[in-house]
């Protein structure tokens, strides 16, 4: 209260100087945001429009709204089925992730071989780096020889294992700076190291955890090549390649794809909105982490 | 001590997951042994049944032996086949209702064989495809990704044509719904508008002919009335190979063959003339060519901005949907120097085969045997506005193939057989990545130049195909 | 008695080899999905690339480095090579620039801050892909229709379609999508900033340009860094944007290292040349971070 009526007075005083200044920067940014935002605008005037008229006047205003394109869309993409695929893969591979990852860390940070395990540790952080197009043609004939080719655990089981690397990293360091004592008296209690894990340090690492829940999240939803590769069946279709492959089937109708395309975000959209606060903080933190 | 238990530990593990992944690599020869036994089960019991149905007229009434199939058929097919695959597939429920289709789309041609490459590599091969004729066909068949057809006994349905892509080793694996013409598309509504006339009498039969008519247009007020969709592999290359097919091939048959025995090189003047001639139809064009889409080029047609474009007359169906009632017209390709060396191009295309990855290969092949039918293809063609290969096979022909049936009915021009659609894997995105670099202002001559050492590149990487190309090769 | 001793320590013993055991069957499931999924397929990769496989056939033979070799004078690889390069630069530069901008910028509005900063952090969800394939429709629809209009040539002409463009409206089109993620970073950052630091400043009458050369800008140091390094690694491994966008073209003007990948695996058939292709752009990647870690670590510790 005190320190808005500080604001206030602090507000009177401000020099002409200060205030063009300020509206200078809101007129920048404003200009930010319409550059950011222009794309989602063409998007949804050009999917409300019928096929010729997305195709030979695409800047204009629909002559009339034709919102039976996203009925279309819906129908032709399979949306249910993709959509359901997509959070399939999604949060199964998080949860992964997160239980074998955690878990993993834990044992790294606090086991009592601390050499034999910085040596696992090491092994992981090597893997940070490698690039997915490295190893192309050697992972699609692995994934062939495991059967795990054309199939959605194929899929979760990889990216559970590809982003292994940077979660043990992210938890481990999150462990160590976390004070013995709280475990020490867990252990005293005689709490094996599976007990402590869940009832002692799962809890605390919360803030750790939703860092990687929304790094790995947006990662896996919107990832393009993979998927690409290794998934053949039309009813084994994630977003990402019912975007892409939309275009491909439903050639010159870009009202049809624009409308396929604002029907594919909107959910990622909404996640974000709901939970911004945790991800621009969880972005924050595994950047300044890494 | 810790250390050395350690080392141990993911030794041993290391040891296991190779192991595991050799292990998989034993199971992975299992499937192709099953697929061998299965492929010949497959032809005995097909072999069987073929016995059985000579005995019956054979064709559409196949479903009546009393075989009752059910499933879905995977179809690798490009986005305009669903309609008249749809199509066939609805008249073929009414014997089998358990039957259903299920596509999995390609974009252009480099995409269908990179995603075959892709399926071939993981053991995915889809049961059914459509592609272009010849392209890789011989290929597949050769290395057992293909079963033969024979036993269907429908390559006596075909009309009179050139099968000698479709066949391996005399036995057919693939077989063409239509019979494709790579034509120039032309926007007669457009042309009347402009005051422009073009008809059977007087349509241009040499390039000096096809470069004076889009200079009238221009002066008629159309600034670029040919267009090409750059930055598409399939429509930034349908000149050249139509030139390749007129005019290269017209001079020497053999030419590609001769590229890969060394007899020839792209770097040849021949060749660097197709892009000089090329150049001439550069002027017509709109300055933004490399980048334009397929869906660019196509609001350009319809809305009149241009008004020629080179491709396949199967892109017709395309154009249908976005505009059913426009009056568009297929021009013979007019790319050669004199009217007298002018030809109509055209052949088998759209073949479909069954893959050695059909789940159901009976099925697969009882489906194709229909779509082989009369009542098939006439469903089929019906749909795709494509002129069937099936004898007896009537439909309503779309009014765009009015000159070009005109043309061919009365035998005005020689045909000109799509000699050879094999190419070595990656010759089409080298050919449009020249095209590409042509279209941006690089100079025919060092296009050329790396166009022939890239083309070289390909040669060095995969000798084997080369070598049975050339085994293979009939010079004409 | 002196038995009993034994025992518990025998059983101590157990219990200890117990618990070890223990822990290593709770890392045992991370380390082998890792094993199998990552590393397993980079040494197999480095395998392949010393042979001549085609990627489908089972018989291949080994040419030992002839691979790297040639990749030292092939034109067709040197050129999305250089591509790549130039568009890790830029994109390094232009994402901190814009993405510092856009945080100092955001955290000066008085009135909206959160609104603003979410706004600018939503392109950062979308698909690469998709992004790509909207953009290529704006450059095409948009951009020409409004080049048009101005009178500019370039311009009105599809900025995709040319070859000194296309590269460069990548990297714009990148900036796009990321600017918001990097901004993030900076944000926080910022917040990490003591503000006694900017009192003092304002004590000592140290304002404006001044105060963020030499106060908030070497304290940014490891947002900075952190920055730096990303901007460069996803540089590096992009792929889908740039497909979708121009598809590599107009030739190969466009065309990056990851895209040339997975041509040389797929569509060309060379698979053995494609895996060490990927190998070298690892060994890029790896090279770079730890040159680029070196440097800035260097240079936050002198901030300090």
């Amino acid at each position: 209260m005190r320190a808005k009526k500080n604001e206030d007075i602090v507000m009177n005083k401000r020099s002409p100087r200060r205030v063009f200044s300020e509206v200078f920067v809101t007129l920048i940014m404003t200009v930010f945001v319409l550059i950011i935002l222009y794309p989602f605008i063409v998007m949804l005037l050009v999917s409300l429009k019928d096929t010729k008229e997305a195709l030979v006047s695409p800047n204009s205003i629909p002559d009339r709204l034709m919102w039976e394109n996203y009925l279309k869309a819906w129908k032709s993409m399979n949306y249910p089925k993709v959509f359901a695929n997509t959070v399939y893969v999604t949060a199964a591979s998080l949860v992964g992730i997160i239980l074998f990852s955690g878990i993993c860390s834990y044992v790294i940070a606090w086991s009592r071989h601390k050499k034999f395990y910085n040596g696992i540790y090491l092994l992981f952080i090597c893997g940070i780096m490698i690039p997915f197009y490295t190893a192309l043609v050697p992972l699609t004939k692995l994934m062939t020889n495991l059967h795990l080719n054309n199939s959605l655990t194929g899929m979760i089981l990889f990216y559970i294992g590809r982003n292994m690397p940077m979660a043990v990293f992210l938890y481990t360091g999150f462990i160590r700076s976390v004070s013995v004592e709280i475990l020490e008296a867990g252990r005293v209690d005689g709490a094996d190291v599976w007990k402590l894990y869940w009832k002692i340090m799962f809890p605390i690492m919360k803030p750790i955890t939703s860092t990687i829940l929304v790094l790995d999240a947006l990662g896996i939803w919107n990832d393009y090549l993979f998927p690409k590769i290794m998934l053949i069946g039309k009813d084994l279709r994630t977003i990402t390649l019912a975007q892409a492959y939309f275009k491909g089937e439903n050639s010159g109708m870009m009202n049809l794809t624009f409308a396929a395309y604002i029907l594919t975000i909107i959910p990622v959209i909404l996640f974000y909105f709901a939970f911004q606060k945790n991800i621009v903080e969880g972005v924050a933190a595994g950047a300044v982490k890494g | 001590m810790k250390k050395k238990l350690g080392m141990l530990v993911i030794a041993a593990l290391m040891a296991t997951t190779i192991c595991g992944c050799s292990g998989g690599g034993q199971t992975e020869s299992k499937p192709a042994e099953t697929q061998a036994t299965q492929k010949a089960e497959t032809q005995a019991a097909s072999g069987a049944e073929s016995a059985e149905s000579t005995e019956s007229t054979g064709g559409a009434d196949s479903g009546e032996d009393g075989i009752d199939y059910s499933g879905t058929i995977t179809m690798f097919c490009g986005t305009e086949d669903t309609k008249p695959f749809d199509a066939v597939m609805a008249e073929y429920q009414k014997l089998h209702p358990d039957v259903n289709i299920e596509y999995i789309i390609w974009e252009n041609v480099t995409d269908f064989e990179t995603m075959m490459t892709n399926y071939i590599a993981t053991n995915t091969l889809p049961d059914m495809y459509r592609g272009q004729v010849g392209v890789v066909q011989q290929q597949y068949a050769m290395e057992g990704y293909l079963l033969p057809l024979d036993d269907l006994d429908i390559e006596g349905n075909l009309v009179n044509g050139d099968t000698s892509l479709i066949k391996y080793k005399g036995s057919l694996y693939s077989f063409p719904m239509t019979i494709a013409y790579s034509v120039t598309f032309c926007n007669n509504d457009k042309l009347k508008e402009l005051g422009i006339d073009v008809s059977y009498e007087n349509y241009p039969r040499c390039m000096d002919e096809f470069v004076e008519l889009l200079q009238k247009c221009r002066e008629a007020g159309c600034e670029y009335p040919f267009s090409v969709a750059g930055s598409d592999t399939s429509s930034c290359t349908a000149w050249p190979f139509q030139y390749i097919y007129q005019v290269l091939y017209g001079g020497n048959p053999n030419f590609y063959a001769d590229v890969l025995s060394g007899k020839a090189n792209w770097s040849d003047p021949e060749f660097v003339k197709m892009f000089e001639e090329y150049d001439r139809l550069r002027e017509y064009m709109a300055p933004d060519t490399a980048a334009k889409t397929t869906d660019g080029q196509k609001a350009d047609f319809i809305s009149g901005d241009a008004i020629f474009f080179s491709q396949t007359a199967s892109s017709l169906s395309g154009l249908r949907n976005l505009d059913p009632d426009m009056d568009i017209l297929m021009l013979p390709s007019c790319f050669t120097e004199k009217p007298e060396d002018q030809t109509l191009i055209g052949g088998f295309d759209d073949g479909i085969s069954v893959t050695t990855g059909a789940k159901n290969p009976e099925l697969c092949k009882d489906f194709l045997k229909f779509i082989a039918s009369k009542e098939g293809c006439e469903a089929y063609c019906s749909n795709s506005a494509c002129v069937p290969t099936v004898k007896g096979a009537e439909i309503d022909s779309d009014p765009a193939f009015r000159i070009i049936l005109e043309i061919a009915s009365k035998g005005d021009l020689p045909n000109s057989a799509i000699l050879s659609r094999q190419w070595i894997s990656g010759f089409k995105e080298l050919l449009k990545t020249g095209c590409q670099n042509w279209l941006v202002g690089e100079d025919p001559a060092s296009v050329v130049d790396k166009i022939s050492t890239e083309h070289t590149r390909l040669m060095d990487a995969s000798p084997d195909w080369v070598e049975n190309f050339l085994a293979d090769y009939e010079y004409k | 008695m002196k038995d009993k001793l034994n025992v518990n320590q025998f059983q101590a013993k157990q219990n200890r080899r117990r618990a070890a055991v223990i822990e290593f069957l709770l890392v045992l499931p991370a380390l082998a999905l890792y094993f199998v999924f990552v590393v397993y397929p980079l040494f197999d990769g480095i395998f392949y690339s010393m042979t001549d496989w085609d990627g489908v056939r089972k018989t291949f033979h080994f040419i030992g480095l002839k691979n790297y070799v040639d990749i030292m004078h092939d034109q067709y690889v040197l050129e999305p090579l250089r591509n790549t390069f130039i568009y890790a630069f830029f994109n390094t530069i232009f994402l901190n620039i814009l993405g510092l901008l856009m945080a100092i910028g955001a955290e000066s509005v008085r009135r909206g801050r959160n609104v603003f900063r979410a706004l600018l952090y939503i392109p950062s969800v979308l698909s690469a892909i998709l992004v790509g394939f909207v953009f290529n429709f704006i450059f095409d629809k948009s951009i020409g229709a409004l080049g048009q209009k101005l009178g500019i040539e370039v311009m009105a002409n599809n900025l995709l379609g040319s070859k000194s463009f296309a590269l460069a409206m990548g990297i714009l089109v990148t900036s796009w999508k990321s600017a918001g993620w990097y901004m993030v970073v900076y944000i926080a950052g910022l917040h990490n900033i003591d503000q006694s630091l900017y009192d003092a400043a304002s004590v000592d009458g140290v304002t404006g340009w001044k105060r963020f050369r030499y106060v908030t800008f070497p304290l940014l140091a490891p947002s900075f860094t952190i920055n730096m390094v990303l901007a460069v690694e996803r540089s590096f491994k992009q792929y889908d944007l740039i497909y979708a966008l121009t598809g590599g073209g107009p030739g190969r003007a466009s065309e990056l290292i990851s895209m040339t990948i997975y041509n040389e695996s797929f569509t060309n058939k060379r698979a053995g040349y494609g895996t060490a292709l990927g190998v070298i752009l690892f060994l890029i990647i790896v090279a770079i971070t730890l040159f680029q870690m070196k440097v800035l670590r260097k240079r936050e510790e002198d901030a300090r």
